[in-house]
């Protein structure tokens, strides 16, 4: 406990964690439970609390890394995704992968993206994304988190992450084909 | 080479998330209730003490702003000069150390989809020249810059459900003219000005803190880019 104090001990940073907790916090109570509640989780009820004490856990280990630019929506998008990774992690929704093969380049793959053509679809493809991939792509490409931090922030292997970028590529790229 | 791919990846990340959370929170019939023990674990987790969910301290206050434009009408080779003539009201809830920050109003057009009145910066201070231009479906982005290094952005978004933060103390709201009304806040050494219209929310983000006068000017300056 003495850590967490210590974490937030600095006043800007408390007064962050204060408001995402009085503006977001029932909302990650709700969707904590919604989620688990869908997945099967009988004892959802309590087993939310503890994702969402967890998930603040986490947001005070990362307030650094939280756009307080963002809109109200953006901002909360942020922090269900953190909801979202804690409340996998108490269903043991963290299964290994196999590797993968054949790796994307960055080039290859905003070349085989082709964003500029096709903004929304690639909006609707990632919407249909499971959570694990599209978490890990939102906290890699637009916080530039690295995977050592990644793999913190989501609670697994440094590998795991790699994997998960990558395979949240290639599904990416397949969605976008099958729409064509 | 695909710096500009990446920048709108960026962007579709986020949207499609926010859109993929408000869907599931719209259906989502779960209450926030919690135990006594959960609000325990949280005050010791963020260090104060929550007794529920309804925040220590709220005052609610509004302020009436009405930002007014000269409007010019369109000829062929004039700039539309952005205009409001609503009055919107500003909703400020104090917490003991922040500022929530909302836009609210009947009439506010909250745009979904691409913007479609792309704002151009005519005025910026002496010494700046734009040095990036970025213009995608759901925002507009400015960059200036002087011979010292000195940035100046200016950013239109749409607006959604605009709510921001502000501690308390590094906030203030200018108000000038005893009618415009914009807030400022400082954020890691760049000053942030933010005000609203019908459609839009702007941010311009500077190096340097600007006088009142030079975002009048600023903010007059803002029009329809043709």
């Amino acid at each position: 406990m003495l850590s967490f104090l210590l974490s937030i001990a600095d006043e800007g940073r408390q007064a962050q964690i204060e408001y995402l907790y009085y503006t977001y916090h029932d909302d990650m109570m709700r969707f904590a439970k919604y989620r688990l509640r869908l997945c099967g989780d009988f004892n959802y009820d309590m087993d939310a609390q503890d994702v969402v004490q967890n998930a603040f856990v986490k947001i005070t280990k990362y307030t650094h890394a939280v756009d307080f630019t963002l809109s109200y929506n953006e901002l909360r998008a942020y922090v269900l995704t953190i909801v979202t990774n804690e409340a996998n992690n108490l269903l043991k929704e963290n299964k290994t992968y196999e590797e993968l093969d054949d790796c994307l380049t960055e080039e290859a793959f905003f070349e085989a993206l082709r964003i500029k053509d096709r903004y929304y679809e690639v909006i609707e493809a990632i919407e249909s994304l499971d959570d694990r991939y599209s978490i890990a792509l939102l906290y890699r490409y637009r916080e530039n988190m690295s995977i050592k931090e990644l793999a913190a922030l989501l609670g697994i292997a440094e590998k795991s992450v790699y994997t998960r970028i990558e395979r949240g590529r290639k599904l990416l790229l397949k969605s976008l084909e099958k729409e064509k | 080479m695909y710096t500009a791919d990446k920048e709108l990846f960026q962007e579709a990340l986020l949207e499609a998330l926010v859109k993929k959370y408000d869907r599931e929170l719209a259906v989502c019939t779960e209450s926030a209730v919690c135990t006594d023990a959960h609000y325990q674990a949280m005050s010791r987790i963020i260090g104060v003490n929550v007794t529920g969910h309804t925040g220590r301290k709220r005052i609610s206050r509004r302020a009436v702003v009405a930002i007014i434009l000269a409007a010019a009408l369109l000829l062929s080779g004039c700039a539309i000069y952005v205009y409001r003539n609503k009055i919107w009201d500003f909703v400020e809830r104090f917490y003991e150390k922040h500022i929530a920050v909302s836009v609210e109003g009947n009439d506010l057009q909250r745009t979904s989809g691409a913007i479609t009145e792309v704002y151009a910066l005519t005025y910026v201070p002496e010494g700046y020249v734009m040095t990036e231009e970025q213009i995608i479906p759901i925002s507009v982005l400015y960059k200036f810059e002087n011979d010292g290094g000195r940035l100046i952005m200016f950013k239109q978004k749409r607006l959604d459900t605009s709510q921001f933060y502000l501690d308390v103390q590094n906030q203030a709201a200018i108000v000038f003219d005893d009618e415009h009304k914009i807030y400022y806040r400082k954020v890691n050494n760049t000053h942030h000005y933010i005000w609203c219209d019908e459609k839009y929310a702007m941010t311009i983000k500077s190096d340097v803190e600007l006088s009142e006068d030079v975002l009048l000017l600023m903010l007059q300056g803002i029009t329809v880019k043709q």
